[in-house]
């Protein structure tokens, strides 16, 4: 073998090695090919091929992992003198795990096993980011993070503008670098760039609780999505970074607004990545919304949102993150109407993006979302809620697919904070 | 020594010691392999109750979930394969009394669940707990099932094979084959009892008994005894944490 060849494939393993924990035998050793995986996946349902089946492309990382890991596999090896893993495959891997998975874990609640860890698409996309072959337009979402601070590119500057624009629209104060607040609000990660409105609905909202809350100069991005992009060092060095941030300003609690995957990750995955107690907690909005309920802290009008709603549960904040009844307690008293879609709570499903834009796959993931689409409709909803901004900018990129004309989307801050006044 | 003594005495203990082993090298490679990293964050603040009920909800949600999608393979899978199954292994006099030799302190537990071996039976001789449950709790019904459940799931297998749906391993087949074996061996055993065949078949029965339980901690038989186990602990403790 080439030097060459020998580096890649030394790199590649080192990949594996960081991704495999004993966690992941569940599958290598024990999946039973039962196929009910493939009912969940919306991207099989509209596509129902062999190698779509989560399970089968989970079986391909399984059979890297058996010529490495076990006994046989690495006596195989030494006789053929096959490669660990192919460019071809490699390759193979990019369109499954990326044009075929938006990481959504629902085939994880088909499984009649009980397996509760992410899919293995996440293991080819580390293995995929260390090989260098993750999809450029994501690639680049890591590489901004880090340098800029935002997986979209928005800056200090515009962000410090953006603040003062805000301003501009509210006779009070919005705090911003405050020592001790309460709360801490980061905005999500999409709403900067493209619904700033959900970001001014949360601060309207935040300013009438009068809440003891703060801005940071410093902190305008929470994204976690390096964890799904399989970036995980990356994901480290800016946890370490953003939690210092936090630290520094010694607020008791962050604040996710409409970011699902930004909650998922700093509720579930950032003191694993830091491998310390990260010392504040961490809730979304919608945690918050509904204690304000509960405590009759507003009176909502209903009339304000005069339709018929529909709650769309972000894959990372309900599935993977928890965040079910909360939402609700907040948007029922404030609409007039509210109906759940067909798959809702824990089984909703995903919207295809997982918290990722992928412009290489807007594709496959458009004959995806026809799922989506079909349990909406089911509602005969005219507003659908999201609560995440990554999966708004899906909505709106795929109802424009589909020429539906007749469904506003709202993210569940514009919602209450209408309700409010 | 004969055929059926061979089975008895030297295979079925010979399989014995290799599942021991074998379930032992899978279960030390388990815990060698690196753990995830260990959460330091605090589950979430949801009333206990619904602590504890939630992994029980997603469990039933999972099985209400595959009879919706798949309600054949689903139904034949999981109620006509797998409940028989372990109802015939673990409750059937004659398998009781292997199991209590080597494990005897499961006798007291096990032995007053035992099965009739068949309707006239549960209506003649044996008076067993199950009472008029017994038209279906009895071997004779159970294996019947077996075999019909496993041909279809083998036979759904194969037809989603050639639509190009979903296509199973050889390791797939070979495990339904191997049950349907089983299954067919022992019933002929007991039917052919105080015939000159009854010996033959119950060796074969033995046999294929002893193949199987070597061979489950090297496939995926081994869920029976330790992943489906240990993944429905990982998920309540997921599940019990997140609260939803
Ligand atoms: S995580 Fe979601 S998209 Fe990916 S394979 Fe599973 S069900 Fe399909």
């Amino acid at each position: 073998m080439a030097k060459a060849e020998l580096k890649y494939e030394e790199k590649i393993r080192k990949a594996f090695i960081k991704a495999i924990d004993r966690s992941r035998l569940s599958y290598f050793k024990y999946c039973m090919r039962a196929g009910s995986c493939a009912y969940a996946c919306h991207f099989w349902l509209v596509d129902p091929r062999h190698e779509l089946v989560p399970g089968i492309k989970g079986k391909r990382v399984e059979d890297v992992f058996k010529k490495e890991f076990t006994v046989l596999g690495k006596i195989k090896r030494k006789i053929t003198k096959e490669p660990l893993i192919t460019i071809e495959e490699l390759k193979k891997w990019v369109e499954l795990s990326y044009g075929y998975c938006s990481l959504c874990d629902r085939c994880m609640l088909a499984c009649p096993y009980s397996v509760e860890f992410p899919p293995l698409t996440l293991y080819m996309r580390v293995v995929l980011h260390e090989a260098g072959l993750t999809p450029d337009s994501v690639q680049k979402q890591v590489e901004n993070e880090l340098k800029i601070g935002h997986p979209y590119g928005i800056t200090k500057e515009d962000w410090l503008r953006i603040i003062s624009d805000i301003q501009s629209k509210f006779d009070k104060e919005i705090p911003v670098d405050k020592k001790g607040a309460k709360y801490l609000l980061i905005p999500g990660k999409r709403s900067l760039k493209d619904n700033l409105n959900s970001f001014i609905a949360t601060i309207d909202i935040l300013l009438k609780a009068k809440e003891d809350f703060t801005l940071s100069s410093n902190l305008w991005s929470g994204c976690m999505a390096t964890y799904d992009i399989g970036a995980w060092d990356e994901m480290t060095i800016l946890t370490r970074r953003r939690t210092k941030i936090i630290r520094d300003l010694e607020v008791k609690t962050i604040i996710l607004t409409n970011d699902a995957c930004g909650y998922y990750g700093w509720r579930w995955l950032a003191d694993k990545a830091i491998r310390e107690k990260l010392g504040f907690g961490v809730i979304d909005i919608s945690e918050l919304l509904a204690e304000y309920v509960a405590r009759d802290v507003f009176k909502l009008n209903r009339n304000q949102n005069d339709f018929r709603a529909t709650y769309h549960d972000p894959c990372h904040l309900a599935r993977k993150g928890g965040i079910v009844e909360e939402p609700r307690k907040a948007i029922k008293p404030a609409v007039r109407d509210y109906v759940e879609m067909p798959h809702y709570g824990i089984y909703s499903i995903c919207c295809t993006a997982g918290c990722l834009q992928v412009d290489e796959y807007m594709d496959t993931r458009a004959k995806a979302f026809k799922v989506k689409l079909d349990d909406i409709l089911a509602t005969n909803a005219n507003v659908v809620i999201t609560n995440c901004d990554e999966c708004y900018v899906t909505f709106k990129r795929m109802f424009k697919e589909y020429n539906v004309k007749d469904i506003e989307l709202k993210s569940i801050t514009e919602i209450f904070s209408a309700a409010i006044s | 020594m004969d055929f059926l003594d061979f089975s008895i005495n030297i295979i079925l203990p010979a399989a014995l010691i290799i599942f021991v082993m074998g379930f032992f090298y899978q279960v030390i490679q388990y815990f060698i392999i690196p753990g995830p990293p260990r959460p330091h964050a605090p589950g979430r603040k949801v009333p206990l109750s619904k602590k504890i009920l939630m992994p029980f909800i997603k469990w039933i949600g999972t099985f209400k979930f595959i009879m919706k999608v798949n309600p054949l393979h689903g139904f034949m899978a999981i109620f006509v394969m797998h409940i028989p199954l372990i109802a015939i292994i673990l409750l059937f006099p004659p398998h009781q009394a292997v199991i209590f030799h080597y494990f005897p302190f499961l006798e007291p537990i096990l032995a007053p669940l035992a099965i009739p071996q068949n309707i006239t039976d549960a209506f003649i001789a044996q008076k067993t707990i199950w009472g008029p449950l017994e038209i279906i709790l009895n071997a004779d019904l159970l294996a019947i099932l077996i075999i019909f459940s496993s041909s279809t799931v083998f036979a759904l297998r194969l037809v989603k094979h050639f639509t190009g749906e979903f296509k199973s391993t050889i390791g797939d087949y070979f495990a339904l084959i191997l049950v349907l074996i089983l299954v067919i061996f022992g019933y002929l055993a007991v039917h052919a009892h105080g015939t000159s065949l009854y010996e033959f078949y119950l060796a074969l029965h033995i046999l294929t008994a002893s193949f199987l339980i070597a061979y489950i901690p090297f496939s995926k038989f081994f869920h029976f005894v330790w992943s489906y186990w240990l993944n429905l602990a990982i998920m309540i403790y997921h599940r019990a944490r997140r609260g939803a």
